[in-house]
């Protein structure tokens, strides 16, 4: 370490896009893993391998523990620059899985809250540097800031805009603070690292303790699809000698309803199967639709295998409650600004129609579209049950605040 | 009480009248950073008092800017925007008071972090536009009424064209100025319909923009007569309806009806404009023409403001936890 400090320009990390430099000329066995960790991710390896998406973040904190733990970062800008060129890196290879920027966006706000705490800024409004009414009519820096765009505006000053521009690019400045060396903070950030872990090995107990509040007995529980939190969460419930009956939707094309009602046979609940163009005809039986989650938005939306949508209406159509069941480690703070298309993947048609049927069929000419997701607004939408309690979806932007730094949001786009 | 002649109460009035003297630009301009809202006029106004009050503790201090604050409410048509910016204000004083019992101290101390303040409004009018910049998707059609500089910023950072229609915003053409505004000084296609028009185009509307004077506790706002109609008819078609609005427009007020919220009503002429013939009426029939009306939260899908964009519900939250 002592080499490399006077050649202090290059030993630092000058923007979140640098990182993948900084670990080349430093921490080569680093990048070697962080590459390996990408190709594992864009090969979607550590989704085939079992339901459980708890995994994929369990590894990624792995690698982020390694990463933090042995690269030599001296500061907390630093450090939030790692994390977020690794969260960049990990986040487009791994796409398909927003959980994972999402726990990147956790540990960065560890770091802010460690850089933050104690000092002179947070002490007056005491609002840990997020914005709230305090903070705004204590007029705190943040608040008074103004883009660079319209400070250039107002000074005129064309040459100083072109270059405010282009830092804007590379990310934020950070507060003067943000460089000073900080000796817990290695710690600090491990122990945020484990209480995800915990909060993670903790998922299925915490939100499953809640099932007496949700199933009673002698009720009719519409699912679809196949879910890892939704199957445990029934079978939570029938394991409180619950009596109830489960309808599953079988979630054409993929079909996973067919493995989920299934599982719960085998476990003894009472399930019927249906196909997804029956949710209208038996909706108005229903007591209760208990959704699976892909990922939870910051409005409320809810991201659910495609086929959700259609039981939300349906179930809305006859008054009949939806819940979600959902670790909030899915929650992201990305709006569905392009409405169904947002993070949506279009999958192969071969699931709707083999190319030698259609042939065989004369359909050459028709477009097959097997979209994966489906978004549910958040007025469909009943309650999030979650590992640390159930919320309404209007609630959820209170636990976005919570858990991410609202400056971290879109750190990664 | 107002009417005392207290030698701060024209003082407060004329601060808030020459701050405020830059808002009557008409027609209005979308570069316009000058004009001060309202509830930051009155802020600075009772900064004003702060700085000029004779009294010696803070309870005097407190009585000065209460009589003050009464005093702008009074006499300023706008009463909600200006009351936000007073109930801020005196939660602030005692908020800094309790941080910093010297007197002096605390005083020099308001008047230190109320010069900047003055520079808040461009901040989060810059904020607010950014953060609500991408719900504008390309090729939507928006509509919006009334005059409002911070949905004026929002469609100027948006990132892909889209067409805007605005409501004509009876009485004042309001809606009509900010047209004009628009097409001269953007290259955003624009349309102007009547008021009355709002349900035959909101079928063609992709989302509705507002902006507002007020935004009250339940999450509701108060702003140009016709949002509220807006909003339900948006809702009725399934249209996102959001408001977009700084923080310190936040008032203490839950309002169960139209009429539990304090706006001004005057007289209407109406006129046959196929004619341009004014209809002559006898005292029989009255005419009211109300300035504002209030659009509750159920109608609301998310509120930009400088401290997020939040679901209606967020606002008690955030009022909430700077009152208690």
């Amino acid at each position: 370490m002592t080499g490399l400090t006077d050649e202090s320009s290059s030993s630092e990390i000058r923007n979140y896009l640098d990182v993948r430099r900084w670990l080349e000329e430093h921490h080569r066995k680093h990048l070697a893993l962080l590459d390996r960790f990408l190709l594992e991710l864009r090969r979607g390896r550590l989704k085939q391998v079992t339901m459980d998406r708890r995994i994929v973040i369990h590894r990624t904190v792995d690698f982020l523990r390694h990463m933090v733990g042995s690269t030599k970062w001296k500061n907390p800008a630093q450090l939030h620059l790692l994390l977020r060129g690794i969260g960049h890196e990990l986040q487009t290879a791994g796409h398909h899985e927003p959980s994972i920027g999402n726990v990147v966006r956790r540990i960065m706000a560890a770091v802010r809250e460690e850089a933050n705490f104690d000092n002179e800024h947070t002490s007056v409004g005491d609002t840990g540097g997020r914005l709230s009414l305090q903070s705004m009519l204590w007029a705190l820096p943040q608040h008074v800031k103004a883009s660079n765009r319209s400070i250039s505006v107002m000074s005129g000053d064309h040459q100083r805009q072109e270059s405010f521009a282009d830092a804007d690019v590379v990310g934020p400045e950070y507060p003067a603070y943000y460089y000073q060396e900080r000796s817990g903070l290695k710690s600090t950030v491990m122990e945020a690292m484990d209480e995800i872990v915990n909060e993670l090995e903790d998922l299925y107990k915490n939100i499953n303790e809640q099932v007496v509040n949700h199933i009673h007995s002698g009720e009719l529980i519409l699912t679809s699809g196949r879910s890892k939190t939704v199957e445990l969460f029934l079978k939570a419930a029938a394991a409180k000698k619950l009596d109830f009956q489960v309808i599953v939707c079988e979630g054409a094309p993929g079909n996973s309803g067919h493995s989920m009602a299934k599982v719960l046979a085998d476990a003894g609940l009472d399930v019927t199967l249906i196909n997804d163009s029956a949710v209208f005809a038996v909706m108005a039986r229903v007591n209760k639709v208990i959704l699976p989650a892909h990922a939870v938005l910051a409005n409320g939306s809810l991201m659910t295998p495609s086929g959700g949508n259609l039981v939300a209406l349906a179930a809305k159509h006859n008054s009949v409650p939806v819940v979600c069941t959902t670790g909030l480690f899915k929650l992201c703070p990305i709006f569905p600004h392009e409405g169904q298309d947002t993070m949506n993947d279009l999958l192969s048609p071969s699931s709707v129609m083999e190319y030698a049927e259609a042939q065989a069929k004369l359909l050459e000419d028709i477009e097959f579209v097997n979209p994966l997701h489906d978004i549910i607004k958040p007025e469909h939408v009943d309650l999030f049950i979650t590992n640390v309690g159930s919320f309404q979806p209007s609630f959820l932007y209170r636990l976005l605040a919570e858990y991410y730094h609202s400056d971290d949001w879109d750190c990664f786009d | 009480m107002t009417q005392q002649e207290t030698p701060e109460d024209p003082l407060v009035l004329q601060d808030l009248r020459r701050f405020l003297a830059n808002k009557q630009q008409d027609p209005p301009s979308l570069f316009d950073t000058s004009a001060m809202a309202v509830p930051v006029a009155a802020i600075s106004a009772l900064l004003g008092v702060v700085e000029r009050s004779q009294a010696e503790t803070m309870m005097g201090l407190q009585d000065d800017l209460k009589q003050a604050a009464d005093c702008m409410i009074q006499n300023h048509p706008q009463v909600i925007a200006v009351r936000s910016g007073c109930e801020l204000f005196l939660r602030y004083s005692t908020r800094t008071f309790l941080e910093l019992p010297n007197f002096s101290e605390c005083k020099k101390q308001i008047l230190e972090r109320g010069e900047r303040f003055q520079m808040i409004s461009l901040a989060a009018r810059d904020r607010i536009a950014r953060a609500a910049a991408d719900f504008i998707p390309a090729g939507a059609t928006v509509l919006t009424t009334g005059w409002s500089r911070v949905v004026a910023a929002i469609l100027r950072e948006a990132k892909h064209p889209f067409d805007l229609i605005v409501c004509e915003g009876r009485p004042d053409a309001s809606g009509a100025k900010a047209a004009a505004c628009y097409a001269r000084e953007s290259n955003i296609p624009v349309k102007v319909i009547l008021d009355s028009a709002v349900a035959y185009y909101m079928e063609k509307v992709d989302l509705v923009l507002v902006g507002a004077e007020g935004v009250l506790e339940n999450g509701g706002v108060v702003n140009k007569l016709g949002t509220a109609t807006m909003a339900m008819c948006a809702k009725a078609s399934g249209k996102p309806f959001y408001v977009a609005a700084e923080s310190y427009k936040f008032a203490r007020l839950y309002p169960l009806h139209q009429s539990d919220v304090p706006v001004n009503h005057q007289t209407v002429q109406c006129v046959d404009t196929t004619t341009m013939q004014t209809i002559s009426w006898d005292e029989k029939i009255t005419a009211d023409n109300p300035s504002s009306d209030f659009t509750p939260a159920k109608y609301i899908s998310l509120l930009f403001t400088d401290l997020g964009v939040l679901t209606p519900s967020a606002v008690s939250d955030e009022l909430i936890r700077l009152y208690q």
